[in-house]
């Protein structure tokens, strides 16, 4: 196999360690680790169950119903896949353009979308890992314990995700299962009084996710070597931007970047990237490896997500984001950076970005128009590409002249990273892991490479008495050798010496 | 629904919050949004709206937080699998123990959040746990949990009239 750590040699002769589930991270995932008997590691592998048999849900569905249910693949994120599909089938409704009103209103909720989502992965799932350290105590390492420690950046993080939740209900109608975007344009405006509302809170807003992206300044600053150095592996960057390079995280052509910032493709068009990329199957795993089809899937592999987005654009067409960015490629000056935590900085600069897009169109007319819907001579085919909060998402669908959907494909942001996670993971192992004793603070620097990218593992199911940890050293007959586990106050229990 | 404006000074419409988790594309999963959708229905027509405001959502989350702010009740209403037939009502403490494996607070994490972030005590609490059996893609909620729905209901309303500030006529009808 090409990759270094995907496949050990002998793996008969080695222990396996799992760690499952993964933390504070959205879904069902784990990760296995092949030592041998002086801790020297072989193998690495994430593996993912995630979103199979969706697309079969899907199909044989009238293709106008697709927007709201596509939003049961995610409790997360799932106004990212409510427009990817509009998206997608805006030209199956008869819409090659949406009106002016719509794109503004679908842009109006996508970046409420980023500010909430952003905001839940900073202040809940990353910021414990950063503000007490990988290794500290993980009955501290939470929400809680920064709500504690810190409760103006935990408050903070409540109401900017709680505002951004707001957007999306004014525009999406809702909070889960909204409707607003439809094939063809959107079917709500946002009333004088829900303007005025949500305008009355927004430079707050801004302020504080300023204030994020300070924060995570000083972070960096403070540990240099680590944030630069932690699970830094070089990959190809893909990202969507606007006609003139600017970021947009709703629509534009795919920029495609070497792993040196060197230009390899510009202003793809969705079908001229599909017809670029290749997903590869791997027999250990249930999520596919995309690559670009021309460097083959050693070297054509690629990573998605904000910290492509901040380097592979020209500019941030916001003036408070764009100072940021480039205040974030000066700290580098102007390398490209693989750092995985610098990715964190990344989503600060984009949360940024999305409260000052908010703000600038709370202030735009169009968002109270009345002209929603674009008609015209319908396709029966379409692919929709939209930058989620966790990088490129695309949806692409086939529709008989039933209206019944008959293909459907789709290739989410983690999907997307899957080969980038493995690299930053094996490179953790191999700096952090490698001839030592595992303990539950090593194998959380596994789980904050991953977390990094904010993967979304979701099934969206969640009821109450399910959510163990345990990690397992195994002989290679599969029987337990060695326990640890995380209770429900998150206390660590180390097997016996 | 209230908008919840990031500044301190919002004024908060109704002293009780009924929060409704749960997937309704997921099977039993959705017996939390369909008490939901009842009691908003219910609360309509018997025009007391503003004493309850309801939350719907996929899973407790940090920003739930913020709706706790001037309340003087708040009520979670959830799926259970594996829990106590048909349901369970259980009075809640901030507790600070954390879910592993999702962007998910539980309930009594998130009265911890509001303690610790906003400096002052979490309103009286109540988790409503009614038991599921199934909760495959797609699938409606089944009849036995339903039936579980049903009886729930009922101890629903008997914990909103308790706490309702203006307590005349109670809020189930005959």
């Amino acid at each position: 196999m090409p990759f270094d750590l995907e496949t050990a040699a002998d793996p008969q002769r080695l222990r396996r360690v799992a760690i499952d589930p993964l933390s504070r991270v959205e879904g069902h995932g784990k990760v296995t680790i092949l030592l041998d008997e002086h801790n020297y590691v072989h193998q690495v592998r994430l593996h993912i169950v995630e979103f199979r048999g969706f697309e079969k849900f899907i199909e044989g569905r009238p293709y106008w119903e697709v927007p709201v249910m596509v939003q049961r693949l995610c409790g997360i994120c799932p106004v990212s896949h409510h427009l990817a599909a509009s998206k997608a089938l805006d030209g199956v409704a008869g819409a090659r353009r949406i009106t002016p009103t719509a794109q503004s209103l679908r842009r109006l909720m996508h970046y409420g979308q980023i500010l909430q989502s952003h905001a839940l992965h900073f202040f809940h799932l990353a910021s414990p890992d950063l503000l007490f350290g990988f290794d500290s105590d993980p009955a501290r390492r939470n929400i809680m314990g920064v709500a504690a420690a810190h409760p103006d950046i935990a408050r903070r993080g409540v109401l900017v995700r709680k505002f951004g939740q707001e957007v999306i209900r004014v525009t999406a109608g809702k909070k889960i299962h909204g409707t607003g975007s439809i094939p063809g344009g959107v079917n709500k405006s946002v009333s004088s009084a829900e303007r005025d509302e949500l305008l009355a809170g927004v430079d707050e807003i801004v302020d504080w996710c300023l204030d994020a992206v300070r924060l995570v300044q000083t972070l960096h600053a403070q540990s240099p070597a680590q944030y630069d150095a932690f699970g830094r592996v070089p990959s190809k960057m893909v990202s969507m931007v606007d006609p003139d390079g600017a970021m947009d995280l709703y629509d534009g052509g795919l920029r495609v970047r070497d792993e040196l910032g060197g230009l390899l493709h510009d202003h793809l068009t969705p079908d001229a990237y599909m017809d670029r990329v290749e997903e590869e199957v791997r027999p250990w795993s249930y999520m596919k490896f995309p690559y670009l089809r021309a460097l083959g899937p050693e070297s054509g592999w690629y990573r998605v997500g904000p910290l492509t987005r901040v380097q592979n654009c020209d500019r941030i067409p916001t003036p408070m984001a764009e100072a940021e960015r480039r205040g974030f490629l000066d700290h580098y000056r102007g390398a490209p950076v693989h750092a995985p935590l610098a990715t964190h900085w990344a989503r600060m600069i984009e949360m940024l970005h999305a409260a000052e897009t908010v703000r600038d169109l709370l202030h735009d007319p169009l968002i109270g128009g009345d002209d929603l819907v674009a008609r015209g001579e319908p396709v029966r085919s379409g692919i929709g590409i939209i930058e989620a909060p966790r990088g490129t998402l695309i949806h692409q669908y086939r529709v008989g002249d039933d209206d019944l959907v008959t293909m459907c494909n789709l290739i989410v942001s983690t999907t997307h990273n899957n080969q980038a996670m493995h690299e930053a993971i094996r490179e953790v192992a191999r700096r952090d892991l490698d001839g030592r004793e595992i303990t539950e603070g090593l194998l959380n620097h596994i789980e904050v490479a991953i977390r990094a990218f904010d993967p979304c593992l979701s099934c969206a199911t969640h009821a109450l008495g399910k959510m163990p940890l345990a990690v397992e050293l195994l002989d290679a007959g599969g029987d337990t050798v060695d326990r640890v586990t995380r209770d429900d106050r998150g206390l660590v229990h180390l097997p016996a010496r | 629904m209230r908008c919840a404006l990031p500044h301190e000074g919002v004024a908060v419409t109704a002293a009780i919050v009924v929060f409704g988790f749960g997937n309704p594309g997921r099977g039993d999963d959705g017996l939390g949004p369909a008490i939901i959708e009842r009691l908003d229905d219910h609360l309509a027509r018997t025009a007391r709206t503003a004493e309850v405001e309801t939350v719907v959502d996929f899973q407790p989350q940090i920003e739930h937080a913020a709706d706790l702010r001037g309340r003087t009740l708040a009520v979670f209403v959830d799926a259970g699998a594996g829990t106590p037939e048909p349901f369970t009502l259980a009075r809640l403490a901030p507790s600070a123990r954390f879910t592993h494996s999702s962007h998910a607070l539980d309930p009594a994490a998130l009265l911890h959040v509001y303690r610790e972030a906003f400096g002052a005590p979490p309103p009286p609490a109540y988790l409503l746990c009614v038991r599921g059996y199934g909760f495959g893609l797609g699938e409606p909620i089944g009849d036995g949990a339903r039936a579980n729905l049903a009886t729930a209901w009922d101890a629903l309303c008997t914990l909103l009239d308790r706490h309702r500030p203006n307590r005349r006529s109670p809020l189930t009808v005959p």
